[in-house]
């Protein structure tokens, strides 16, 4: 399956505003982190990371859908 | 509400609010023209728009279940911002004023923290940095 991954402030000017990332069935949030690792495009300690699905909060161990839009953000710092 | 344009704030706070309240507490975040030491020049926020738009409501939804308001307005503005400038507005209204300064303290501590908006501090050396990813100890690393 196929699924976007978006980026915001000093992400996206590191990776840019997105990428499709090719993942395997059943495939978590983390899997895909894991995955742009790999690849050498994203931080492998991902601590401070918060991640959406389709613009909901979720945890790591949420499971991905074909066409998902994952949102990996930095700690926010609004108002 | 996310917008790119100034914060009219004659305009924001001269609405009338419901006839049952009778108390609004407001707040305003300005760009201010330091930070840790730093002279700053300039902010330039970056958002998630459609799902900031989503947090603010649920938000506001909590602010209601959570104190007795009538009514919430929040306003906060993203891209280029020069010292000064309104970057967020909040004004809530409720029958009596303890619920409006709670619920309007609550709305800016989590808008802080939950809504996904990011500051980036322009310096007036040149250089810049967004906001708690380097200085506050939270950095993420990099392989």
């Amino acid at each position: 399956m196929r699924i976007k991954v978006i980026f915001f402030a000093e992400l996206k000017e590191m990776f840019g505003s997105s990428c499709l990332v090719d993942i395997r069935e059943g495939a978590t949030i983390q899997d895909a982190v894991h995955l742009l690792a790999q690849s050498g495009r994203f931080p492998l300690n991902a601590a401070s990371l918060r991640y959406a699905l389709n613009e909901n909060f979720e945890t790591p161990d949420k499971k991905l859908s074909n066409n998902d839009e994952l949102a990996l953000m930095t700690p926010m710092s609004g108002g | 509400m996310i917008t790119d344009q100034p914060i009219d704030l004659v305009e924001f706070f001269s609405r009338p609010f419901d006839p049952s309240c009778g108390a609004a507490a407001s707040f305003v975040g300005m760009v201010r023209n330091h930070d840790h030491g730093c002279r700053v020049k300039s902010l330039h926020y970056d958002c998630y728009r459609s799902m900031a738009e989503k947090v603010l409501q649920v938000l506001a939804d909590q602010a209601r279940s959570q104190w007795a308001v009538d009514e919430i307005r929040i306003v906060h503005r993203v891209g280029h911002l020069e010292i000064g400038e309104a970057a967020v507005a909040i004004s809530v209204g409720s029958a009596h004023r303890a619920e409006a300064f709670e619920a309007c303290r609550f709305l800016i501590e989590q808008i802080k923290k939950t809504v996904p908006i990011w500051k980036k501090e322009v310096f007036e050396d040149g250089t810049s940095e967004w906001v708690s990813c380097m200085r506050s100890g939270t950095s993420v690393s990099w392989r």
